[in-house]
């Protein structure tokens, strides 16, 4: 034992030994890890959030279904639901897409009734949107940044509607602290969200919250009772009804794609980073070899020098992956996931104005340091053994 | 009592266009326990080869090398480590690790032998004391002179007290005086007991020796006894 831990010393020493050849390693290793450490934070942080806001709606989302695809719900239907046994409350929604300004700003529309509005209040700096002559908006940190707006400002006519346009108005910005799909968001009151989308008497979806226990009940009745008959004066699609746990399930495929995306990007950039570490390992490769086949020639065994190897790149690995773990920490808590966060937040500028969220979980870090040492192991091994298993004159040469 | 013993000892190295190099052709000795042996010979007669064989530092090609009894021809290559580990080596080039102290270059040939650190540290210090060498132990190799690296090179080849010394060309680089007290060395080795084997080109050396075997072209001359 005490043998043993004598030759993984040197090991360690060696790591100081060849301090050039350690540099680019522990370089080459941090320069791989460290982004693909702050993408699978950022992926987990926006997981999480996803999956928090989602526990926090409503119980059931109904939408109308035409062709297969999800559509518009008449308003009619609100009261029918709200007759089910076991339905607590309904809300209409609208949910759009909007283009603003010249530089054509994406941004998502939210139209709720005014008696759902207070429940954002803590979440904005300045007023809720209020029913009137103007269009009142709230809107989004990141949306404020690139079109320079704040309170009080007014918004010229984003829509055509052959009702007229209608000026609109800003009372309130999305606090930065909030969750990062408020960045882009545009809240208004529903009767605004349907002048502007000029859909009288329908709602993208509704949403209804459940007695405990009714929700697969209420789930049921809604499309029984939503499809047998027609609500008097409307002719209604077809419902379709999506419980919470359904949107918990769908949430990390869409999180899954972008995240399979960035790892895609990562196959790429570790298969050169090990070839980028089989040449720094030939950074003074054939001294190295000679420093085997001395150390050979004085009775060293080839497993005592392979050992020797291995604890130098285990050292070398675990630095790199405690360094690259504190450095993607920094990275996301005081640079905000920098650069890299538009990667997983559609809309937002390299510099985002929102608090990104993040979570660096042991699976990623401990994957991170298996990663690194597949890396440094198939980079300096090979080398390594080769002079090893030589004879010693022979690996002196 | 012979330590070492050869039989139609050969070794070839692959030469590239001209085909296989014989290097040791048909070599059959014996060296004694105890004895102060010189392989004498031009260059390129196979002094260094023989001396890699010797030391376990290649395997024969052909033919068997006896040391103490065991094969190292045909002995598993942990046991040849086992058997490099009594014998100590002294190369023309010196071959210390540039970037370790003189202190330890020796420790590290130490380590295999199972020594605690304590001893490994106990036994540098007293080589190089012995050697002259106390002062620079914590000097790493590389900013040593030729004559200081020489000592230490000594120094790291009697660590662990081998049963044998072997040094290649040990006073081809040296001046006459540095010459004059690494014989003196050796002498004092081959009179506490130990067997010395050295390679030269030097005539002049073979008035230290009690065996001298010499070598032209990769074969053995006939035997002499000093």
């Amino acid at each position: 034992m005490r043998h043993l831990l004598d030759i993984v010393s040197t090991g360690l020493e060696s790591v100081l030994l060849h301090p050039l050849r350690s540099v680019v390693s522990f370089s080459a290793l941090v320069i791989m890890l460290l982004p693909y450490l702050v993408g699978l934070g950022l992926a987990e942080g926006l997981r999480a959030e996803a999956v928090r806001s989602t526990q926090l709606g409503a119980d059931l989302y109904v939408t109308g279904s035409q062709f297969g695809r999800p559509g518009p719900i008449s308003l009619a239907a609100v009261s029918v639901i709200r007759q089910i046994d076991g339905v607590v409350a309904v809300t209409p929604r609208i949910v759009g897409e909007v283009v603003l300004g010249k530089e054509r700003v994406h941004a998502v529309l939210v139209g709720l009734p005014p008696d759902f509005l207070p429940d954002w209040s803590d979440s904005i700096n300045g007023e809720l949107p209020h029913p009137g002559q103007f269009h009142e908006l709230v809107i989004g940190t990141e949306l404020a940044r690139r079109l320079n707006l704040k309170v009080g400002d007014p918004l010229l006519p984003f829509y055509e509607n052959h009702r007229g346009d209608r000026i609109a108005r800003i009372v309130g910005i999305f606090k930065p602290d909030g969750p990062p799909w408020q960045a882009n968001l545009i809240l208004t009151t529903f009767d605004s969200a349907a002048y502007v989308f000029d859909q009288d008497g329908a709602a993208t979806d509704l949403l209804v919250w459940c007695r405990p226990n009714e929700q697969a009940n209420v789930s049921r009745a809604i499309a029984r009772r939503l499809s047998l008959r027609d609500v008097p004066g409307q002719a209604i699609a077809r419902p379709r009804v999506t419980s919470r746990e359904d949107l918990l399930a769908l949430l990390p495929q869409g999180l899954l794609h972008r995240e399979g995306v960035f790892n895609l990007h990562f196959v790429v950039v570790f298969v050169v980073g090990i070839l980028v570490l089989l040449v720094s390992s030939g950074l003074g490769l054939p001294e190295r070899r000679r420093e085997i086949g001395i150390l050979k020639a004085t009775g060293w065994q080839t497993d005592e020098l392979l050992l020797r190897g291995v604890v130098e790149s285990v050292a070398l690995s675990l630095a790199a992956t405690c360094t690259s773990i504190l450095l993607a920490w920094l990275w996301l808590r005081v640079g905000n996931g920098y650069g890299i966060a538009a990667l997983f937040l559609g809309g937002t500028g390299a510099a985002p104005n929102i608090r990104v969220p993040f979570r660096l979980s042991p699976v990623p870090a401990l994957l991170a340091l298996v990663l690194s040492l597949v890396v440094m192991l198939s980079g300096t091994l090979y080398s390594s053994w080769r002079a090893a298993t030589a004879p010693p004159r022979e690996a002196m040469r | 009592m012979l330590l070492y013993e050869a039989q139609s000892l050969c070794k070839y190295y692959r030469g590239g266009s001209r085909g296989e190099v014989c290097a040791v052709d048909g070599v059959s000795l014996g060296i004694e326990r105890g004895s102060l042996t010189i392989l004498l010979g031009s260059s390129g007669a196979g002094k260094t080869t023989l001396l890699s064989l010797l030391g376990a530092l290649e395997r024969p090609t052909r033919g068997r090398l006896l040391f103490k009894g065991d094969d190292l021809g045909t002995c598993s290559g942990m046991h040849l480590a086992r058997l490099r580990r009594r014998m100590g080596f002294v190369f023309q080039d010196f071959a210390l690790i540039p970037d370790l102290s003189a202190e330890a270059n020796i420790t590290y040939a130490l380590i295999p032998r199972g020594m605690v650190r304590a001893e490994r540290q106990r036994q540098a210090r007293e080589l190089l004391a012995r050697f002259g060498m106390d002062e620079k132990r914590n000097v790493s190799a590389r900013r040593l002179s030729g004559g200081e690296q020489q000592r230490v090179a000594i120094a790291r080849a009697l660590a662990g007290e081998p049963d044998v010394l072997l040094a290649d060309e040990p006073t081809s680089n040296l001046d006459t005086e540095t010459t004059r007290e690494l014989l003196a060395v050796f002498r004092e080795l081959h009179a506490k007991g130990r067997t010395v084997i050295l390679s030269s080109h030097d005539a002049r050396l073979t008035g230290q020796a009690t065996h001298v075997h010499e070598l032209d072209k990769g074969r053995l001359k006939e035997p002499r006894r000093c």
